[in-house]
C-alpha cells in the first residue's frame, strides 16, 4: 500500500503505549469530524478493545472543542470507587479552567464545605453534588461545556460493586442533566470495558440518547504512514520507510498500538536490514512466544470471568470461527455447534446471545451475514492458545 | 605463582557495587559498558516527554546487579547536560528501598518530598509544603496532594523514576495504581522511568490499568568483553595502571573468563570480582567468592518465602544440585531443564498441582519453559531464569561440599598444575582445599573423558546434546535419501561430544559450528543457543554460545556481535556463514 502523495514523512516519536501528544496522532480526523457530528445532539458513548487510541482520540478531540471556544472538563474515572470522590476530581479540573469556572470550583467547595473526598458527604448526597456540578458549570461556561469521562464504565461497574443500583443511578444522573441542558451541554464517555458489563439487565437505558460510536484500527493506508513516520524519527534505513512501513501496518492490523509495537521490535532486532519475512516472524513469534509478550492469552482467559456459566459456549463459538478464516452464518456455526457434546444442545436465542456478546466485547463482527473474528491477530492468537 | 602483577596477591579498593547512585553521573556514564543503545533510546524518551506531550513511559527490565540503578543515573545525568530538556521536567527519584508506602497518597508524599529535596526557595516554604503533604495524607485528601505535586512541578513535566516498580505497584495495589494512572491520564504531566526485576501481572495482563503502558527496556548479560572494559575502565579511573596492563595479558583474559562464569553477565557481579582479579592465593579468593553470595542468598532466600509452599518446592527443587558419580567420588551435580512429571515426582505433588504451580511461576518469572527442538513434542521442559538464584541457593545447601559454581570459577582460574600445586599448600580441611579437591577432580574427570568419551558421555548432560541433535535430525530426516547426510550429523555431534568431554574449546567450537549448516532451516541456531544457554557451565560453552549467536546475527545480515569477537573468532563465524549460504544455494538451485 503506497502512501497518499500529499502527506509528507513527518517524525513522530516511538511512544509504545504512552499517552500520544495529538500532534501525532493519525488518520482519526473522520473520527473527530463523526463525533461533533454527533455533537449535534447530546454526546457519544465511544467503544473499542484496550490500546486503540480513544483516550488519544479523546484529547484530540479536547483540543478541537477548545479550539472551537468550548470549556472542556475531561476526567478519568479509573481508580474512583465513589461518587463523591470522583465528583471532587472533576471540581479539581475546574482549578485548570477558565476563570468563571475556576470561581465554580470555589463555589461548589463552599456550598458542599469538602476539602478532602468523602468529607461531610455520604452516599445519598452524593448524585446532588454531581448535578450541582454539572448545572453549575454548564451555566459558568461560555459557548458549551464538554465533559469527557474516560472510563467510566469502571466507575458504574465499581458502583454497582458498592451498592446495586448505585452505577445505574450515577449514570441516569448525567442522562438527566443532558436532557436539562440539551442545548449547552455535551458529554463523550469512553472505557475500555464495555457499558453492557456495568449495566448488566439494564438495557442502555441511561445511555440510549448517546450516539455509540466504535473506533475501529486506522486505515491500512493511515496506519502504513504513520509506521513510516515513526521509522523516519527513529533514524531506520531510508528503504525501511518504503519497504517495511507497509507489512509493519498489515501486520498490525492499522492498530496503532502495535504498529509502535513492530516498529521498535524491528528497529531492535534488525536495525540495518530487514525483510517483510522479519516483520511477520516477529508477529508470529510474539503470538506463540511461552512469556506472551502482548498478551493475547488474555482473549482466552477473560471467557470464564467474561461469560461465567456461557464460557463453554462462547469458547466453542470462537473455536468454529478460529477455524473457518472468512466466518459463519448463525444457522451455519448453529449447525457445527451441535455436535459438540461438551455444549449441546444450543437453541438459537442462546446463540444470538452469545454472539451480541462477543461482538459487544470485541471478538467479533458482522460481516453481511456471517460473524468472524474482529482481528485476523486475535483469531491466530485464539488457535495458538485455546485450551 | 603466575601472577601477571607484581606484588602478587592484593585487593583493589572498594568499589560501590550496590549504590552506584553515591558516583556522580559522569563518572557512571564513564564507567558504562554495554549499555550504549539503551541509554540512547531512554534520553530519547526523556526528550520527547520534554518537547511534546507524548508521556512514553519506559520500564527497565533486569535481575538483581543487572545495573538498573546505574543505568537510570547515566540517563537522568545525560539529560540534565541538556539545559533545554532538563528545564522542562522535574525529577522525582524513589529511593530503591522506599518504605512506608502502602497508598496512593503515600506515594504522593515521597513524590513531594523528593520534589523539594534540594529545590531552591526558602526553607520556611519548604516546610510548609511537606506539612501540607502530611496533612492532605491525613485527610486522605490525594486530590489536594496532586494538586500540591502539580504546584511544585510549575509546568514541568513530572519525570517519576520508580525502582522496583514490582514492589511498589504491589504496595499500592490495584486503586493506587488506577488513581495514578488516572492522574496520568488526565493531566498529562506525569512519566514513569521505571525498573523491576522481572515483569509482573500489573504491567502486562490486559486486566491491570497499566497494561501495555510501557516500552520495555530488558537489560542483556555483559559479555566477557564488556565485563573486561568495564573492569580496564575502573582501573584507570582509579590510576591502577597495573590491573590494566594485566587485563591484557593471557593470564588476565583467562580470569575475565573465569569471573564470566561465576558472574555470568550481572555488572554487579563484576564489580564485586574486581576486587579480586589479582589474587594469587586462593585462601582469600574462596572466602570473597562465598561471601559474595552469602551475601546475596538471604534476598533470594527473601523472595523464595514469599512464595506458597509448593511454588517454594518447585523452585528449590529446580535450583538443586543431584549427587553424582562423578570418577568414583560423589559430587554435587547441575541438573538444568526439568520436566513437570520429575518435578511432580521429587516433590512428592499431584502433577496437575506441579503444572498449575509452574504455570504461575512462569507468569511470574520466576521460570521458563521450552520446548526444545529434538524432544518429544508434548513435553516442556522449566528451568529458573536467574542463574545466581540458583548459585546462591546451592550455596546454602552444599555445606561442607565444594560449590558446583566455585569449582568451575577455580578450574578456570588456576591451570590444572597449579591447582595441584595450590592444593598441597593449602590447610588441611579447609575451604580452600575442599573446593580444590573438587577442581582436581573434575580435571580427572575430563581426563578420563578423554581417554573414553563414551563412558563420560553416557551419564553427563553431553548425552542429552548428542542424542537430542540426532534425535532432531532423525525427526526432520524421514527421507530415505538423507540417511547418509544423517550418519555423518551423528558422527559430527560425537565429535562435539568428545571435544566437550576434553575440554578443548577450539576443537569443541569449531565442531558445533560446523554441524550447524547441516540444519539451514534455521530452526537449530535458536535452539542450540537454547540448550547452551541452558548448560552453560563450561566457559567454552559461554563462547561456543556467543559464536552461535554471532552466526545467527550474521545469517540475517546483522554484523554487529562477529566484528565485537576476536579475529580468530571471527574467521570461524566467517566460515560457518559462508558454509551456510553455499548450503542454501545448492539447496535452492537443486
Amino acid at each position: 500500500m503506497s502512501r497518499q502523495p500529499d502527506r509528507p514523512i513527518r517524525p513522530i516519536p516511538l511512544n509504545i503505549g504512552g499517552p500520544i501528544d495529538p500532534e501525532h496522532l493519525v488518520g482519526r480526523d473522520a473520527d473527530v469530524t463523526r463525533i461533533f457530528d454527533a455533537f449535534a445532539s447530546v454526546g457519544v458513548v465511544l467503544t473499542g478493545e484496550r490500546r486503540l487510541g480513544k483516550t488519544s482520540l479523546a484529547r484530540l478531540v479536547e483540543q478541537r472543542a477548545g479550539e472551537r471556544g468550548w470549556d472542556v472538563v475531561r476526567q478519568s474515572a479509573e481508580g474512583f470507587t465513589n461518587l463523591t470522590d470522583f465528583t471532587a476530581a472533576l471540581v479539581s479540573r475546574l482549578d485548570d479552567a477558565s476563570s468563571p469556572l475556576r470561581r465554580v470550583a470555589a463555589a461548589i467547595r463552599e456550598r458542599w464545605t469538602f476539602t478532602a473526598p468523602g468529607f461531610q458527604i455520604g452516599p445519598d448526597s452524593a448524585p446532588r453534588l454531581l448535578e450541582d456540578f454539572v448545572s453549575s458549570a454548564v451555566a459558568a461556561s461560555g459557548e458549551r461545556l464538554l465533559l469527557i469521562l474516560d472510563e467510566l464504565p469502571v466507575l458504574a461497574r465499581a458502583l454497582e460493586r458498592g451498592a446495586p443500583g448505585a452505577g445505574v443511578a450515577m449514570l441516569h444522573v448525567l442522562r438527566r442533566q443532558r436532557q436539562e441542558h440539551a442545548q449547552r451541554l455535551r458529554m463523550l464517555c469512553l472505557g475500555s470495558i464495555g457499558f453492557h458489563h456495568a449495566l448488566r439487565g439494564e438495557g442502555r437505558g441511561p445511555l440510549n440518547d448517546l450516539d455509540v460510536q466504535r473506533l475501529e484500527p486506522l486505515s491500512i493506508a493511515d496506519a502504513t504512514y504513520l509506521a513510516a513516520c515513526v521509522l523516519r524519527h527513529a533514524g531506520a534505513p531510508p528503504e525501511y520507510e518504503t519497504q517495511l512501513a507497509a507489512v509493519i501496518a498489515t501486520q498490525a492490523e492499522g492498530m496503532p498500538y502495535f504498529v509502535h509495537q513492530l516498529a521498535s521490535s524491528v528497529l531492535r532486532a534488525h536495525p540495518t536490514r530487514c525483510r517483510e519475512r522479519d516483520v511477520e516472524r516477529i508477529v508470529e513469534r510474539a503470538l506463540v512466544d511461552p512469556d506472551d509478550p502482548w498478551d493475547v492469552g488474555h482473549y482466552v482467559d477473560r471467557l470464564a470471568a467474561y461469560y461465567g456459566d456461557g464460557a463453554p459456549l462462547a469458547r466453542a463459538v470462537l473455536d468454529e470461527l478460529a477455524d473457518a478464516g472468512l466466518g459463519l452464518r448463525p444457522a451455519a456455526l448453529g449447525e457445527r455447534l451441535a455436535v459438540r457434546p461438551s455444549i449441546a444442545p444450543v437453541d438459537e436465542e442462546r446463540l444470538h446471545d452469545v454472539l451480541l456478546l462477543l461482538e459487544a466485547d470485541h471478538y467479533l463482527v458482522r460481516d453481511g451475514d456471517r460473524r468472524r473474528f474482529t482481528f485476523d491477530l486475535v483469531r491466530r492468537a485464539w488457535i495458538a492458545r485455546r485450551p | 605463582m603466575s601472577g601477571g602483577v607484581a606484588g602478587g596477591m592484593r585487593r583493589r579498593p572498594a568499589l560501590p557495587a550496590y549504590t552506584p547512585t553515591s558516583l556522580p553521573g559522569a563518572e557512571l556514564d564513564e564507567r558504562t559498558v554495554g549499555r550504549k543503545d539503551v541509554i540512547v533510546r531512554l534520553v530519547g524518551f526523556l526528550r520527547t516527554a520534554a518537547t511534546s506531550r507524548d508521556r512514553p513511559h519506559v520500564l527497565v527490565v533486569g535481575p538483581r546487579g543487572s545495573g538498573k540503578t546505574h543505568l537510570l543515573a547515566v540517563v537522568l545525568h545525560r539529560v540534565r547536560q541538556d539545559d533545554d530538556v532538563a528545564r522542562r521536567l522535574a525529577f522525582a527519584w524513589l529511593p530503591e528501598d522506599a518504605v512506608g508506602i502502602s497508598s496512593y497518597e503515600d506515594l504522593l508524599v515521597v513524590v513531594v518530598e523528593s520534589l523539594l529535596d534540594g529545590a531552591p526557595g526558602a526553607a520556611a516554604d519548604t516546610q510548609a509544603a511537606l506539612d501540607d503533604a502530611r496533612r492532605h495524607r491525613a485527610a486522605r485528601d490525594s486530590l489536594a496532594l496532586e494538586r500540591l505535586v502539580r504546584r511544585l512541578c510549575d509546568g514541568r513535566v513530572l519525570v517519576l523514576v520508580l525502582e522496583n516498580l514490582d514492589r511498589v505497584f504491589g504496595l499500592l495495589g490495584e486503586p493506587g495504581q488506577a488513581r495514578l494512572r488516572a492522574f496520568m491520564e488526565t493531566t498529562g504531566e506525569l512519566l514513569l522511568l521505571a525498573s523491576t526485576p522481572l515483569l509482573f501481572d500489573a504491567v502486562s495482563k490486559r486486566a491491570w490499568p497499566w497494561f501495555g503502558s510501557f516500552a520495555v527496556e530488558h537489560l542483556g548479560e555483559l559479555s566477557v568483553g564488556d565485563g573486561g572494559l568495564l573492569l580496564e575502565r575502573v582501573a584507570r579511573e582509579s590510576g591502577d595502571d597495573e590491573l590494566a596492563r594485566f587485563l591484557e595479558t593471557d593470564e588476565g583474559r583467562g580470569r575475565l573468563r573465569a569471573v564470566a562464569h561465576l558472574a555470568g553477565g550481572s555488572p554487579r557481579m563484576w564489580m564485586i570480582l574486581a576486587g579480586c582479579m589479582t589474587i594469587e592465593l586462593v585462601d582469600e579468593l574462596v572466602p570473597l567468592v562465598e561471601a559474595m553470595l552469602d551475601q546475596l542468598a538471604p534476598y533470594y532466600q527473601q523472595r523464595l518465602l514469599e512464595l506458597p509452599p509448593t511454588e517454594q518446592k518447585l523452585v528449590a527443587e529446580l535450583c538443586r544440585t543431584a549427587l553424582g558419580d562423578r570418577g568414583g567420588r560423589l559430587v554435587h551435580e547441575q541438573r538444568g531443564m526439568r520436566t513437570v512429571a520429575d518435578l511432580a515426582a521429587v516433590c512428592g505433588i499431584d502433577q496437575r498441582v506441579a503444572a498449575t504451580a509452574l504455570g504461575r511461576l512462569r507468569d511470574a518469572r520466576w521460570v521458563r519453559r521450552t520446548k526444545p527442538a529434538g524432544t518429544d513434542r508434548r513435553t516442556t521442559w522449566y528451568e529458573v531464569r536467574e542463574p545466581l538464584l540458583r548459585h546462591c541457593l546451592q550455596f546454602r545447601e552444599t555445606r561442607g561440599e565444594p560449590l558446583h559454581a566455585i569449582v568451575g570459577f577455580l578450574r578456570a582460574w588456576y591451570a590444572p598444575v597449579q591447582a595441584h600445586r595450590r592444593r598441597a599448600a593449602a590447610q588441611p580441611r579447609s575451604p580452600a582445599e575442599r573446593h580444590l579437591l573438587g577442581t582436581i577432580a573434575d580435571e580427572r574427570v575430563s581426563a578420563l573423558g578423554e581417554e573414553h568419551p563414551d563412558a563420560l558421555t553416557s551419564r553427563s548432560n553431553l548425552a542429552g546434546f548428542s542424542g537430542a541433535v540426532g534425535d532432531h535430525a532423525a525427526t526432520r530426516d524421514r527421507d530415505r535419501d538423507r540417511d547418509a547426510e544423517l550418519i555423518r550429523d551423528r558422527s559430527r555431534t560425537g565429535v562435539i561430544a568428545s571435544a566437550l568431554a576434553a575440554g578443548r574449546a577450539a576443537e569443541l567450537n569449531a565442531a558445533i559450528l560446523r554441524a550447524t549448516p547441516r540444519f539451514d532451516d534455521a530452526s537449530i541456531v535458536p535452539w542450540l543457543s537454547e540448550w547452551l544457554e541452558a548448560t552453560r557451565q563450561r566457559d567454552e560453552l559461554a563462547v561456543a554460545h556467543r559464536l552461535l549467536r554471532a552466526v545467527d546475527a550474521a545469517r540475517a545480515d546483522d554484523p554487529a556481535p562477529a566484528l565485537a569477537l576476536a579475529p580468530e573468532e571471527r574467521e570461524v563465524v566467517a566460515e560457518v556463514v559462508a558454509e551456510c549460504s553455499s548450503q542454501s544455494s545448492r539447496r535452492a538451485s537443486g
